[in-house]
């Protein structure tokens, strides 16, 4: 229960934070589309016998690194350039899995998550990368928040744009194998995105959507941890549905105090 | 970089969206000092021409080098301001503050990892000042007008005290109390603190008194020259239909 909470705690924040550039860059379902690709990795390593977690982190930075190449070259959209990369995924992982035999229990903890399950190897593993996607994000914090408002503008004032996207689509990547534990892949989605919303209904400034975002994250984590301990209820379906009421909250209190 | 150096220099510049040619054969010097005016009718590549002085479109053909460096490999950042054309595509929902936005306009002078911390702070107020914006510090910048946050942006690109000055429409949206006291503060830095100013605008009666040099564009540079040299020009009647008397006889 402890190992769950701290690595529930940590992935969290990191979604929380990394939501609200992709929220913003209208790129919120790039999570779901990673995610899809994960289900793939997860197959690969089932199938090969390997620690899940390595090959699921290799496919979602490889495709995350294909859809930003697919979008450099015009003529395919992003959503769907996200469409096809998330189905050969899925088909791939549906398949691979079969192959494996491990149409079981065992995967069906990657699809809906179980965050009580979690080994301490994997909890050290989040730990490594959390710790080190939270230091990246806070060396780029200022830059980050500049291509995101002004892209153009960033660019003539010396800022390497392009890296800077291949570098968030990398963390997201490593985000949403990060979150499949905790979750599950069909929800992670949500934990990018949800506690980002309900921060962006209320906040003043970017630093504020940060710490409204972490909170939301952080506490719906929490509550939802205890919720599912006590009402004997998934892990996964509690967090985010406490997320939910966290936006749905949030929301009420913009359209009370009449802003935009 | 000698002194008699151009700030700006395009050689035989070429570029094309696709297929479509939008500049052609350009040459340009833009030497330190001058208050530059681009003028041409909608769709003539000013503002292309003046992404490829900053380096966010590259070229299909020709050079150009700013403070005698190759745009390709500049690296004085901060000795360049922009303000790009129409705030209006400033995301409403966009949750950074006044403060946050001004902030990203000292990035450029910032070495890895560029934090922004108290000692900014005097920065960020003296550029809100000279938009007369402090008072909106904390607001979040979707909550202001379309001209609010032009001024917004404005103060963005001299946060930084740049000594070149690229401008797009700035003043598209602003009222004209603001206007002529932007104009009256753009003359300052040019005359004073010595700071080389290009601005694209379709109002040349506006910017008119302040201006030292004008370049019009129509895929190619039509005209570069002075005041003078521009009322004397054939180019004259085309690019100023009729308002000629209003501009040439400004003295
Ligand atoms: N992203 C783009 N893709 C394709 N063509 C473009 C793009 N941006 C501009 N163009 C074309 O390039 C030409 C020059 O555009 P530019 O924006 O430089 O004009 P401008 O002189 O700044 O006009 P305005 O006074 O309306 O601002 C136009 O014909 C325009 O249609
Ligand atoms: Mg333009």
């Amino acid at each position: 229960m402890q190992r769950a909470l701290w690595s529930g705690l940590l992935i969290s924040v990191a979604c929380a934070i990394l939501g609200i550039f992709l929220i913003l860059r209208r790129d919120a379902m790039i999570g779901h589309g990673l995610a899809h690709m994960t289900f793939g990795g997860v197959a690969l390593g089932l199938f090969l016998n390997v620690l899940p977690v390595v090959t699921s982190l290799a496919v979602a930075i490889f495709s995350a690194l294909g859809i930003l190449k697919l979008r450099e070259k015009a003529g395919v959209y992003e959503d769907t350039a996200i469409a096809i990369f998330s189905s050969i995924g899925m088909a791939a992982g549906i398949i691979l899995a079969s192959l494996a035999g491990s149409f079981n229990v065992h995967l069906m903890s990657y699809l809906f998550g179980n965050i009580l399950a979690i080994s301490s190897l994997e909890l050290w593993i989040s730990v490594v990368l959390t710790t080190s996607l939270l230091i990246t994000i806070t060396l780029f914090y200022r830059e980050l928040m500049f291509v995101t408002f002004d892209p153009e503008s960033a660019k003539a004032s010396g800022i390497k744009t392009d890296r800077l996207e291949g570098l968030l689509l990398v963390l997201t990547a490593v985000t949403v194998v990060l979150g499949m534990k905790i979750v599950g892949l069909l929800l992670v989605t949500a934990l990018l995105v949800i506690p980002s919303a309900a921060a962006l209904q209320v906040a003043k400034s970017f630093g504020q959507t940060l710490l409204f975002s972490i909170l939301v994250a952080a506490l719906s984590v929490f509550l939802g941890l205890i919720t599912a301990f006590y009402l004997d209820l998934p892990a996964s379906g509690s967090i985010i549905l406490l997320s939910s009421l966290f936006f749905l909250g949030f929301f009420i209190v913009r359209i009370i105090k009449g802003v935009s | 970089m000698n002194s008699k150096q151009p700030l700006v220099s395009v050689q035989k510049l070429n570029f094309r969206y696709g297929s479509i040619t939008v500049l052609l054969e350009i040459n340009l010097e833009i030497i330190k000092g001058d208050f530059l005016a681009v003028i041409g009718p909608n769709g003539s590549g000013k503002t292309t021409l003046i992404k490829l002085i900053l380096g966010t479109l590259r070229p299909n053909k020709g050079r150009i080098k700013v403070f005698g460096q190759d745009i390709k490999h500049f690296t004085g950042w901060s000795k360049l301001g922009y303000v790009p054309q129409k705030a209006s595509h400033v995301d409403p929902l966009f949750p950074a503050s006044v403060k946050e936005v001004v902030a990203m306009g000292l990035l450029s002078s910032k070495k890895f990892p560029r934090f922004i911390g108290k000692s900014d702070e005097k920065d960020i107020d003296r550029a809100l000042d000279l938009v007369a914006m402090k008072q909106f510090k904390t607001k979040r910048i979707g909550e202001l007008s379309g001209g609010q946050q032009q001024r917004i942006l404005i103060a963005r690109a001299i946060a930084n005290k740049p000594s070149l000055l690229f401008l797009d429409e700035p003043t598209t949206g602003v009222d004209a109390n603001t206007q002529s006291y932007f104009y009256d503060m753009l003359d300052n830095l040019n005359r004073i603190q010595k700071i080389t100013i290009i601005l694209i605008t379709h109002d040349i009666g506006v910017v008119n008194k302040y201006i030292t040099k004008i370049a019009c564009l129509n895929q190619k540079l039509v005209f570069h020259g002075n005041h003078e040299e521009f009322c004397r020009s054939s180019v004259v009647e085309d690019f100023l239909r009729g308002e000629q008397h209003l501009i040439c006889h400004r003295h």
